[in-house]
């Protein structure tokens, strides 16, 4: 449908100031709001996260192409069905205990987001038990991702992982890790699932973890 | 046998002849305090209440915390809209607050005793330009900013480039450093964080004049970024950078040290992930020193050394060996 090639499109380059009416557009033409988000936003955003990931466009293309996206489900949002937006899956993403880095975190909560999933954002200098809380007070959480920025603060994401991997939950959970001194080893050797070096590859990893 | 400063100048000649790779910062004194730097920055120090600095930006030490670092929110930044940064930036005056020459005596003498020891002197600028830019609005908005407000972004570019210009100038003229060490991280561990076109447009033009003056004066520039940033090696040579200080092993170093031809020395190489942890072992620091010697000590030009914009790594017991390494590649290889 026209309708939605064009939200996709729009979404895509970033056009954020014009996505919401073109929306709008769609619906009052007839297409289907769980189509629009998936055809036309979630789709565009999949296009971005591959290009970002081949190199041919950076953060900045991505998080235009994001912040559209955003506005395009502001106006879908009373046309779908309850549960819909955030289908893909509830996400808890944290910086671990004793750092307060927050620019990778973001990133990555923000293509989670453009994704599908819903992002329960802890903040940072998160500690080992509110990772736990959280998901306890979510039971349909799917994912937890930890961030940790420094190596002083690799034993806190080892801490986190530990945590979780005690919690009776466990196996209904993934747990996701990344940060400039994670390594897929380190990843494997705490007992994390996954490890991803950047947010879009994170966003792609985590809908293949919960496919 | 080359002293340590003499070496490190060889090692930074297009044709130089040193005779052992260097121990990370070796033969320079890292000087890094100056008026200009307290009336910008303030008393920083670990355990501090928060402090805003002369930008406004709200910085964090906490004692937990291994260095200070910039808390910028949707309700603390100090530029909310873009559009507006003219009524929401006030520009610290430097020529009004750090100009007299009484307050720069005594730095002028600590670097001189320095100096004295056959140390190569070497200053400091921290907060580059684009790092001063996130400082301002936050990562995001910045990111954002390069491509929905250009022309904004680039004056407010051209005011933080001349602002830098003027911090570098007072330090120059006064100190006369050896080294500037420099800092401006453009780009994660395996992208820069912009298009190289969006750098060369708003992030370049601001190093011309400032690293120009100083070349023009026979400063040695060294830049950090613990970035790749391969895609703008020929930009950085461009610029006049003589070393480029944090080099991350995920950049193809040895495919670098033939494309610069010894046009930019590469310092760093170290995986500070593997070496810089508590639980290192000794062998394992050992481990990736001589990889990182064997692998980019042929190439010539290269300064093995952690990826951090200073020197000393976090943990106490790692420098120690990372410099002993070296020292045992140094007599295997070169006899010294």
């Amino acid at each position: 449908m026209a309708g939605i090639q064009e939200v996709y499109d729009l979404v895509a380059k970033g056009k954020a100031k014009v996505v919401a009416g073109a929306v709008q557009e769609a619906l009052d033409a007839g297409c289907d709001p769980t189509e629009l988000l998936n055809k036309g936003m979630i789709s565009a955003m999949d296009e971005v996260g591959a290009k970002f990931k081949a190199g041919e466009i950076f953060v900045p293309e991505m998080l235009v192409a994001a912040r559209a996206m955003k506005k395009g489900v502001e106006v879908l949002k009373p046309h779908l069905a309850t549960g819909v937006a955030g289908a893909a899956g509830k996400v808890v993403i944290g910086t671990v205990a004793g750092d307060l880095h927050d620019i990778g975190k973001n990133l990555v909560a923000m293509m989670l987001e453009s994704a599908g999933f819903e992002v329960i954002d802890l903040g940072v200098d998160v500690a080992k038990e509110k990772f736990v809380e959280a998901v306890e007070a979510n039971p349909d959480t799917k994912i937890v991702c930890c961030s940790a920025l420094l190596t002083t603060t690799m034993p806190a994401l080892k801490d986190a992982v530990a945590a979780l991997n005690e919690a009776s939950f466990r196996s209904q959970i993934k747990v996701m890790v990344g940060g400039a001194p994670i390594t897929q080893e380190f990843a494997d050797e705490i007992g994390a699932d996954a490890y991803t070096e950047d947010a879009a590859s994170c966003a792609q990893r985590a809908k293949e973890l919960v496919a | 046998m080359l002293t340590a400063k003499q070496n490190f100048l060889e090692t930074i000649k297009p044709d130089g002849k040193p005779d052992r790779l260097l121990k990370q910062y070796e033969g320079t004194a890292f000087f890094p305090p100056n008026p200009a730097s307290a009336y910008i920055r303030g008393n920083r120090h670990r355990g501090m209440e928060p402090l805003k600095d002369r930008f406004g930006t709200t910085i964090l030490w906490p004692e937990n915390q291994v260095a200070a670092m910039p808390h910028v929110t949707a309700e603390n930044k100090v530029i909310k809209e873009i559009t507006e940064w003219k009524e929401e930036l006030i520009m610290p005056d430097l020529a009004a607050n750090c100009s007299d020459p009484a307050q720069w005596e005594p730095f002028i003498k600590q670097a001189e005793e320095l100096r004295a020891k056959d140390q190569l002197v070497m200053a400091f600028m921290p907060t580059g330009v684009f790092e001063r830019l996130h400082f301002l609005m936050g990562f995001e908005d910045m990111l954002m900013n390069f491509l929905l407000e250009p022309e904004d972004m680039k004056e407010l570019c051209d005011a933080i480039g001349e602002y830098r210009y003027q911090y570098m100038k007072l330090i120059v003229d006064y100190i006369k450093p050896d080294v500037m060490l420099s800092h401006d991280d453009w780009g994660s561990k395996n992208s820069l964080f912009v298009n190289p076109d969006t750098w060369r447009e708003f992030i370049k033009p601001q190093y011309m004049k400032t690293y120009g003056y100083m070349k023009e004066k026979g400063v040695i520039v060294m830049h950090h970024a613990d970035s790749f940033m391969e895609p703008i090696v020929e930009d950085m040579v461009e610029l006049g950078i003589d070393i480029w200080q944090g080099v991350l092993p995920e950049n193809d170093i040895p495919k670098l040290q033939k494309q610069l031809n010894g046009k930019m020395t590469l310092m760093g190489g170290i995986d500070a992930s593997i070496v810089d942890r508590s639980d290192s072992t000794e062998e394992e620091i050992r481990k990736e020193v001589r990889r990182a010697c064997e692998a980019y000590g042929p190439g010539g030009h290269f300064i093995p050394c952690i990826t951090y914009g200073g020197p000393g790594c976090l943990f106490p017991h790692v420098d120690p060996i990372i410099d002993d390494e070296i020292g045992r590649y140094n007599k295997e290889t070169y006899g010294i």
